[in-house]
């Protein structure tokens, strides 16, 4: 098991990163009900952490028993029957799924999923009805009429079930959506609390730290908790004990990221253009989302500028960054 | 002589074929007529009749002497002709391979049938006329005085339908020489002749073959030469296919042609129709004549009239406001595309074709036009030459090419046909490349489409980002490189989004073995997080190693996809705005 998985927190207790929000959480659910709620924030920040230790401080350790499921859905769109495949991560307590997985499709899924969830309303010990709890990932990813179908089920079930969701931006989760929910935001975490949770494992796993050593972990991940972790891990398979000096494994994309913009500093011309493009191909067809290529480009190339040149550059960036949503 | 039908036009006649006299039946059908051959025609000449195709009379004259029509019939003899169909572009040369001219041929018979075929020829190459008359000319001479070598060929050309085929015809059996044509077989491409190499087939160029047939052409006479007359013909060798052009012919030619038809055959066609037909036949008088006779078969009842008057209205709109820049640059003379004919002659192009033209970017040099004064002038920055091309949107129409392969076509190939310092051309064009396909997106994607849209307005903005695309890559590339061939490329981009779907289809699982199996991880830090680092457990390579990064990130290669059940999940929508324009 991967450290990122084995020194997860698993108790809002143990949160190490972002504690006032696990205490704001635990009082909130004190009372084992809560309010639809939206976690935004970075990657790599502990979205997730922070929902699967809130569901196990409203259920208990019941929510870890999960089962994976490919389920069919067979959806009456009015003309026509539509099949729907998607897969879920379920306990007696809760959903969890990426609705934007179903493609254009996925009102259908965020509509028919939580209607039958609702019909399956578990009753607890004392014969009183509880709820559900859905989580929704990607949230930023579904479609408008994703999200507005959604909208309409959050109010509609709010009796029956509660809605997680997690996204990246909360800019593109539609403002009704933002406004039926209580909005956690999740910074990501500054480099004392990484450095801070990368001495934690250190300890647990009874290792040598060099001075700094840690630190310069946290710089280089760009304040992502989970990239900290896994170069941390990756230091530690490839050289033990550390050394003062020791070269952070890089990424293998961030560098050919890196690469490409200094094939675009060198030469200016189609021939070049043409196989800069071959190159940003071979990232997609890694699957490397298109965003942060261009995110990652943009930062090596601000590197590299004259200055009266940055303005457009980011211009443009900003510009097709749009575009290729 | 013989008789035949357009379609199957025969190759060279028979020396000695028996003249035919055509039944009722026949007639009505429809053939064609070839002259008599060799030098004996006077009296076959008397068996020419009408035919529904081109009609000529010809007063047949034999050594000054007036013939009279046979059987008393009113109709002067006539002559068919028509050409033969061989593909858009019909050309041909006409070899003389004998050098003897024979001398019992009398000249004086001859220059009085050349006057008469004159006249028919007037009738027939209404437009073309001093061009075969120079050919006959010509071909007249070298028989007279046989020259060596190249001097020996002509070389005519024209648009298909024209007649080119049919003057040579008509030339040859006048002056009574041996036709043999050349039919070009099918070529066999190298490629086909490797995949044909184990059936024994050998591989024979084109131009082998020609060699082959000239040497069979030289036996056969040599065979004939014991009918001692025959061996002192001259042969005309008439060779169609060959790359190089007749003017076509004048729309009021084809209207007068038609019309005399109508006499002929006593149709009764509206005006209007012959002015339709001759419009848009483009200038190939053997379609005009094939659509008036689909219109005079009586079935045929509604002619859709109203349509010449958009067309009115149309010609008005550009002999009126010449400030309308689409059609003028849409050139003049040309077709309203608006308007087809159920049996109509709609230029349709290959798309492959198209990407040609507007890759290449073909441009009127600067002197050849010039800006009427009053026409609002643009920056330098902004004028364009004149495109050497029907308006994008209708050559975009003529090719049926959808939006999205065209778009990726040209994406893929454009910076091949930027000339290497035009940085900036590069990158106007992709800019505009890139806002065609963001409207394009907003069509295939549904993230952006509203409920409300129909399918009309995507198709609309399906043809508006095809001509935005088109028209960016014909304005922004100003510096073409200099034309050369040039080879089209598939897009690459379809490749990468198989190969993007595959490896996504792969991650998938990989997901859930984060977080101990408890909860989801989003793809994109499976994809940016996950896997290199795990790469890097299972690899420990030397930490700089750059240079095995680009090799390094084929992962996807070597494994193969197995996990069927989720194939179906990821739909291809997903990666439909992937396209990076940098």
């Amino acid at each position: 098991m991967l450290w990122v998985d084995k020194y997860r927190p698993r108790a809002l207790d143990k949160i190490i990163a972002h504690e006032e929000i696990a205490q704001n959480l635990k009082k909130l659910v004190s009372e084992h009900d809560c309010p639809h709620l939206l976690f935004y924030g970075p990657t790599g920040s502990g979205k997730k952490t922070l929902v699967m230790a809130l569901l196990k401080q409203m259920f208990g350790p019941g929510v870890e028993k999960v089962k994976l499921e490919n389920k069919m859905w067979k959806i009456d769109a009015g003309t026509r029957m539509i099949e729907l495949e998607l897969t879920t991560l379920s306990s007696t307590h809760h959903v969890e799924m990426n609705p934007s997985d179903a493609g254009f499709q996925d009102r259908h899924i965020v509509q028919e999923i939580i209607k039958e969830m609702a019909r399956n309303r578990p009753v607890d010990t004392k014969g009183k009805k509880g709820f559900k709890v859905l989580v929704l990932n990607e949230v930023d990813k579904l479609s408008r009429e994703g999200q507005h179908s959604l909208r309409r089920t959050m109010e509609k079930y709010s009796a029956s079930c509660r809605l997680i969701l997690c996204c990246n931006s909360s800019s593109k989760v539609t403002e009704a959506v933002r406004s039926r929910c209580l909005n956690i935001r999740v910074n990501a975490p500054t480099e004392e609390q990484i450095i801070k949770v990368l001495e934690f494992i250190g300890k647990k796993e009874n290792l040598q730290l060099p001075p700094g050593f840690t630190a310069r972990i946290a710089a280089q991940s760009n304040r992502n908790l989970r990239r900290a972790i896994l170069s941390f891990e990756t230091c530690r398979v490839q050289q033990y004990p550390f050394t003062v000096n020791q070269a952070l494994p890089p990424l293998d994309w961030e560098q050919y990221v890196s690469e490409i913009a200094s094939d675009i500093m060198k030469e200016q011309s189609p021939k070049r253009l043409f196989s800069v493009r071959g190159k940003i191909y071979e990232l997609l067809g890694n699957c490397i989302p298109p965003e942060i290529i261009l995110k990652k480009l943009l930062s090596e190339l601000l590197k590299k500028l004259d200055s009266e040149l940055k303005h457009e550059v980011c211009h443009w960036a900003a510009y097709y960054c749009r575009t290729i949503q | 002589m013989s008789i035949c039908f357009p379609s199957q036009f025969p190759g060279p006649a028979k020396p000695s074929s028996p003249i035919r006299v055509f039944d009722a039946e026949e007639e009505s059908r429809a053939g064609a007529l070839l002259l008599g051959r060799g030098g004996r025609w006077g009296p076959r000449l008397r068996h020419l009749r009408r035919s529904l195709f081109l009609q000529a009379r010809i007063e047949i004259r034999d050594g000054g002497e007036e013939e009279t029509p046979r059987s008393g019939l009113k109709e002067e003899p006539t002559l068919g002709v028509t050409g033969w169909a061989c593909g858009s572009w019909c050309y041909m040369l006409a070899y003389i391979c004998t050098s003897e001219i024979p001398g019992s041929f009398n000249i004086a018979q001859r220059l009085n049938l050349i006057c008469l075929l004159k006249n028919s020829v007037i009738i027939f190459m209404i437009s073309a006329k001093h061009q075969v008359e120079e050919v006959k000319r010509w071909l007249e001479e070298r028989m007279k005085q046989p020259k060596e070598g190249i001097e020996n060929c002509v070389l005519i050309t024209g648009r298909s339908g024209v007649g080119k085929s049919t003057a040579i015809h008509v030339i040859a059996s006048l002056l009574g020489a041996d036709l043999c044509e050349w039919m070009s077989p099918t070529p066999t491409l190298w490629e086909e002749h490797v995949h044909n190499s184990n059936s024994g087939i050998q591989y024979m160029s084109k131009l082998d073959e020609f060699e082959s047939f000239i040497e069979k052409i030289r036996k056969y006479s040599l065979l004939h030469g014991a009918y001692a007359e025959e061996l002192r013909k001259p042969t005309v060798l008439l060779i169609d296919d060959i790359p190089v052009a007749f003017n076509p012919i004048t729309e009021n030619s084809i209207k007068k042609t038609l019309t005399r038809i109508c006499q002929e055959e006593k149709c009764d066609v509206p005006a209007q129709w012959i002015d339709h037909i001759a419009r848009v036949s483009g200038g190939d008088i053997r379609h005009a004549i094939t659509s008036l006779q689909y219109c005079c078969i009586k079935t045929v009842k509604s002619f859709p009239v109203h349509e010449s008057v958009p067309n009115d209205t149309h010609d008005e709109l550009k002999s009126g406001s010449p400030s309308l820049l689409l059609s003028a640059s849409s050139g003049d003379g040309n077709i309203n595309p608006q308007i087809s004919l159920p049996w109509g002659r709609d230029e349709k192009i290959t798309l492959f074709h198209a990407l040609g033209k507007f890759l290449h970017n073909k441009r009127e040099t600067p002197h050849a036009f010039a800006l009427a004064p009053d026409l609002f002038t643009l920056k330098k920055k902004y004028a364009r030459n004149p495109l050497k091309m029907d308006s994008p949107e209708e050559v975009l129409l003529q090719a049926h090419g959808q939006a999205r392969t065209i778009m990726d076509f040209l994406h893929e190939n454009v910076l091949d046909f930027v000339s290497d310092e035009a940085t900036d051309s590069g990158w106007v064009v992709n800019s505009y490349l890139s806002d065609a396909d963001y409207m394009l997106a907003s069509i295939l994607h549904p993230k952006f489409r509203r409920i409300t849209e129909t399918n009309e307005s995507d198709s609309v903005r399906e043809l508006v980002a095809a001509s935005v695309a088109v028209r960016g890559v014909l304005f922004g590339n100003s510096h073409p490189s200099p034309s050369r061939w040039h080879t089209i490329r598939t897009p690459k981009l379809w490749q990468i989004e198989q190969t993007s779907r595959h490896s996504k289809i792969q991650m998938l699982p990989e997901r859930f073995a984060t977080y101990g199996t408890s909860s989801f991880c989003s793809l994109s830090s499976v994809a940016t997080e996950y896997r290199p680092t795990i790469k890097w457990f299972y690899s420990p390579v030397n930490v700089h190693a750059h240079d095995n990064i680009s090799e390094s990130l084929h992962w996807e290669d070597d494994m193969d996809c197995t996990d069927g059940s989720l194939e179906g999940k990821k739909s291809g929508e997903s990666e439909e705005d992937d396209i990076e324009d940098w």
